[in-house]
This record gives structure tokens, sequence and C-alpha cells, in this order.
């Protein structure tokens, strides 16, 4: 895969997440708030790229600190 | 006596029966034809139908049929038909008999009114799923399937002695359990070893993958929700579940993102998905428990097409291992498809089945003002759709060319099945109103159809999405096995059985030297029959075992 679609794709995604949080400013608030961030728009995208890149980072640690050792099949 | 003859266990446990003695095409027929005819019993079972029985100085509350028994029967008699299609191939008389003694065992748990008949097909369910480990026929199946009984008696065990005691103060209906007795806590620890709840979930990860790819279709879908349904029916609102199904739904996804094998991974999904139901019971409101027995209904189904899939990718390359995998959407671009029916159910995108019914259970959360536990929920929403949405079908479908190539095609048969149950994935999450949501038991009013719920999720899967980008090289499969807690037993136990007798002397040593023999005799045995006899051989001793164990049973319980 070249580095000019890598770019393209990163891009498509940043824009799609900006476009969804727009949306959600704009036409879709949150229905019935019940917590402080439910009034925040994007909150939801904020969890999915904070915690996809947390749970993958930790887990890489853990499993190259104790969680992971070479497979018994091999 | 209408109502016996039209209880929906009956077509599994004749069918089931007969399969040893026919020949292939019957066995075929049998294994479409007994969950067909379950289906049309339990639709033909008048609302609230119950079936009572004086023996044995107990009164046997047989069949229940009441809104919640429904909801999950309908499901696990569905599945099995589709389960049967799917394994159209597997023609073994063992797999195929056992395969319809879970079914009928889960159906009856769920039909089951009183703790004794409750108990009872529990048990079958234990029965028949360690011989469809077993049937994965290698030493790592034979192994796991030990490790599974242990586990799974000492459960019975302390589940039989929780009822024991009930009965003993003259509780026999299985209703709302009181909370704070021992009776109680030792039925719940019962339960939720069945449901797979941390630290006693290691069985699962461990035996499930170990199967054939056929077993491992069944045994994904009944004895876990079997366990949930009972929870929902015996423990609704107590606190404690709440908090255990958070941890348990955070457990099974962080193991997913470093697990390297397909099956192993969509075992610890299993784990995480039904955390998400235990959540739910925990929470205790009319929507919660709706939406555990929404979410128990599509689990089923999208869990179950997830496992199709693997095992289409498994069949079709010799291959099970995201390290191994890769470059296969052209030839296997039908179970590319399927799979990704599945990813998108359980990550509860928009028109697929987790939409309508796992956001029951985060709303109610929220509605509850349980913040860290909606909070929490989400998370596992991303870290479900990074690791089967992206990650498993990334590596196995794209990403690098590791040599992985077809050497069989799918059958078929193994695509009608995935089919149906992708339909069934499809239609719950268009039409939910018209399928799905009229099932559920308890009176409460939920619309997942908001734009705001719409562009939440989808905020949630694009942001995750730009993550795993980003970060895609470090998820890489690699030729790595993940600790987890069978760990802190796998030693201690082989040390007990095979290392003790060293500390113990002479006299020790010779009941290791018996142990290993007895191990790796049983081992023998099982191999010969498997290989060298006829196949019946093998059904007909392992019915004449089970049918001696249950007799046992019920004579010991009802005396």
């Amino acid at each position: 895969m070249s580095d000019r679609l890598r770019n393209r794709v990163t891009l498509a995604l940043v824009a799609l997440l900006v476009v969804l949080v727009l949306v959600e400013a704009v036409l879709f608030p949150y229905d019935h708030p019940v917590f402080p961030w439910h009034h925040m728009p994007g909150y939801s995208a904020a969890i999915g790229l904070v915690f996809a890149i947390l749970i993958v980072l930790l887990s890489k640690t853990l499993g190259a600190w104790f969680l992971q050792r070479p497979d018994v099949d091999e | 006596m209408s109502s016996l003859f039209l209880h929906p266990v009956l077509p599994f446990a004749v069918a089931a029966l007969i399969v040893p003695w026919v020949g292939v095409p019957v066995r075929r027929a049998l294994s479409l034809v007994a969950p067909a005819l379950a289906l049309a019993s339990l639709v033909a079972l008048p609302d609230g139908a119950v079936y009572t029985l004086d023996a044995l100085g107990h009164d046997w509350v047989l069949l229940r049929a009441d809104g919640l028994a429904t909801v999950f029967a309908t499901a696990f008699i569905l599945y099995a038909l589709m389960a049967g299609a799917y394994a159209w191939h597997d023609t073994g008389r063992g797999p195929k008999a056992m395969s319809l003694v879970l079914a009928g065992a889960g159906t009856g748990v769920v039909l089951a009114g009183d703790l004794l008949t409750l108990f009872f097909f529990w048990e079958w369910l234990t029965i028949a799923s360690l011989f469809l480990i077993w049937f994965g026929n290698t030493q790592k199946s034979w192994d796991a399937g030990f490790r599974y009984l242990i586990f799974h008696l000492a459960g019975a065990i302390v589940m039989l002695t929780g009822v024991l005691m009930l009965l003993g103060e003259g509780v026999t209906v299985f209703e709302v359990l009181p909370t704070g007795t021992t009776a109680s806590w030792l039925i719940l620890a019962g339960m939720v070893t069945n449901a797979a709840v941390p630290p006693l979930h290691a069985w699962l990860s461990d035996a499930y993958p170990e199967a054939s790819i056929f077993g491992t279709v069944f045994l994904s879908a009944f004895t876990t929700k079997s366990a949930v349904y009972a929870l929902v029916r015996g423990f609704p609102g107590l606190e404690l579940l709440m908090w255990a199904g958070v941890i348990m739904a955070l457990f099974g996804v962080f193991y997913a993102v470093m697990e390297n094998n397909i099956r192993r991974l969509l075992s610890y999904h299993i784990i995480s998905q039904v955390g998400y139901m235990v959540t739910g019971i925990g929470l205790g409101t009319a929507l919660s428990l709706n939406g555990t027995s929404a979410h128990a209904f599509s689990h089923i189904f999208y869990k179950g097409l997830l496992m199709m899939s693997a095992g289409a990718v498994i069949h079709a390359t010799g291959r099970g291992k995201l390290s191994d995998l890769g470059h296969l959407a052209k030839p296997l671009k039908w179970t590319l498809v399927l799979m990704m029916i599945g990813a998108f159910s359980i990550s509860g995108a928009p028109l697929f089945s987790g939409f309508v019914s796992k956001s029951m259970i985060v709303s109610a959360a929220a509605y509850g003002e349980r913040a860290p536990v909606e909070l929490l929920l989400l998370v596992v929403s991303m870290g479900t759709f990074l690791s089967v949405a992206l990650k498993m079908p990334w590596f196995t479908f794209a990403g690098e060319d590791r040599g992985a190539t077809v050497l069989r095609p799918v059958p078929t048969s193994m695509y009608v099945g995935m089919g149906m149950a992708a339909f069934v994935c499809f239609i719950t999450g268009v039409i939910p109103g018209a399928t799905l949501y009229r099932l559920l038991p308890f009176d409460a009013v939920y619309d997942p159809f908001t734009g705001h719920h719409f562009v939440e999720v989808l905020q949630i899967m694009t942001g995750t999405a730009l993550g795993f980008w980003l970060l895609r090289a470090y998820l890489v499969g690699k030729a790595k096995t993940t600790l987890d807690t069978d760990y802190l037993y796998r030693r201690p136990l082989g040390w007990l059985i095979f290392g003790a007798g060293d500390a113990l002397g002479a006299a020790g040593q010779r009941v290791a030297v018996v142990n290993r023999w007895a191990l790796d005799s049983g081992w023998r045995v099982f191999q010969f029959y498997r290989t060298r006899r006829e196949p019946s051989t093998l059904a007909f001793q392992a019915t004449v075992v089970v049918a001696t164990l249950a007799v046992i049973a019920f004579l010991v319980l009802g005396l």
C-alpha cells in the first residue's frame, strides 16, 4: 500500500469524524441527557479514538511485559 | 397431558437417542427435523403453559413457558436449526447426538420451573459440551475437556449443595431467590461459573477453541446464555452482578485485542458480551432486564455467525491463527461478507441486531444514573469493534500475504447456516418491533432509532477505525500464547495429580504413576474407538455412560 493511499484513508477518517461531530452538534443532540458529557458533542468519537489507542498500547505493553509467551504450538 | 407431549425438549431427546443407530441421511435429517419440531411445539404451547409432575416425592415443574423462558427457548431452538444446517457435513454419530443433547439441555434449562429440573438439564449441558470438546479429537481437546469437566463438576457440586439447602427449607420453584443466605450464594456461584464471570471464566477460552469447528459452533450458544437466563430469573437487581458484568465485559475485550487464535478471540468476546448481559441483570430495571434478554437473543445468532465464519476459514485453509492468515478476501469473499454481518452486529452498528439490543443495557445504565457503568460499556463497544470488525477480518482477509491458500471450498451447507444466522442478525436490527421486541418479557418502552443513537454509534466506530488505522502495525498477529487465570491452576493441578508423589515418598509416587497411566489410557481408549472401531460404538458407549449417570443422579436426587 502506497504512502499516498495511507494518508488518504487517514484524512477520510478524520473528515468523517468531524462531519459526524458537527451532525451531532447541529442536528441530533442527546435526547435525554443525564450526565454532563451528554451535552458535549463528540464525546463518543473521543471515546472511540482515545480508548482505541489506549487499549492497543496497553495490551502491547502488558503482553510484552508478562501476559504473552511464545506460542506452545510453534 | 397434552403439555408434556408438546414439551420442546422431547424432539431433541428422541432424535439424540435415534441418531447413533441410523445412517448418514437420517442423521442429517434428524438434526434439522428435531429443532423444527421443537419450534412447532414451542409455538403451539399456550401462553404461560405449565406442566407439573408429582413423582419421587417431589413436585417437578418440567415446563414453564412464560415470557422470559420463551425468548431464550426461541433463540436456542432457532439457532439449533441453523447450526444443524451448518454442520450438515459433520456426519459423526457422536457429534450429531451430542449437539442435539446440548440444544435440548439448553432448552430444558430455560423451560424448567423448579430447581431440581433446572439442575438436571444444567448437568446435561455439561455432559454434552464435554463430549463435543472431546470430539475435537486432539490431545489438546482431550486435556481441555478434562479441565472443563473439573471446573464444571466443582460448579455443579456447589450449586447442588445450594439447591438441596433450599429444598430443605421447602423452596422448590425456581423464582427470584432470596439473597444473603448461604444457599443463594452457593447457587449464585454455580451460575456465574457457567456464565464465565472472571475469575471463573478460563474454562471457556481454554476449551471452546479446541472442539471441532462444528462443535464450537454449537458450544458458543447454550451454556453461557442458559446461565444468563438463570441469573435473570434468580438474581435480578443484585448490584454485585452489575460490577461483575462490567469487569467481565472489559476483561474479555482486552484479552480479545491481544489474542491471535481467531476462535479464542471470539471466545473472549463471548465473555465480554455476556458481561453486558450480567450488567443488565445487576441493574435490575425492566429496561435493563429486557436489554439482557434481547442481547442474549442477538448474541446467540451473531456469535454463532462469527464462529461459523471463523470455522469456514479454518475449514478452507486449515489455519486458524491471525499470524498464519491474510490475503483471503478474494477466494473467500462470501465468508468475509457474512463475517462482517456478524462483526457489525456484535459492534452494535446501525441496522444490525446489536444496535437494538446492546443499547438497551447502556441506556438503562444512563437512566439509572450509573455514570461509570455507561462510560465503561461504551469503551467496551469500542474494543469490540476494534478486535472483531477491524483486527480479525483485516488480518484474516487483507493484511500481509502469509501463504494461506484455499485448500478446499466452503461447502454450500456452511453458507446456508451462516446465511440463516445473518438473516436473523439483519432482520432483528431493521424491524425489532415486529420481531425481537415482541418476545421481550418485561414492561418497558425503548426506541433505538433516534438520530442521536445513530450518530453516537457511528462516531465510536469511526474514532475506533482511525485509532486502528494509525496503530494497526501493533496489532499484527504474533505466534504467542496469552496467559490467563487458568495458568494459576493448571500447574497446581498438574502438580497435585502427577507431582505430589515426590513430596509424599514412594507411596505417593505410585499414585502419580497410576494417575498418569489412567489419563493416558483414557486418551488411548478414546482414540481406539474414534479411529478403529465402528463410530456407533463410541456413540453407544457415550449414551450408556451418560444415561447411567443421569439415572443415578435422578434416583439420588429423587430419593
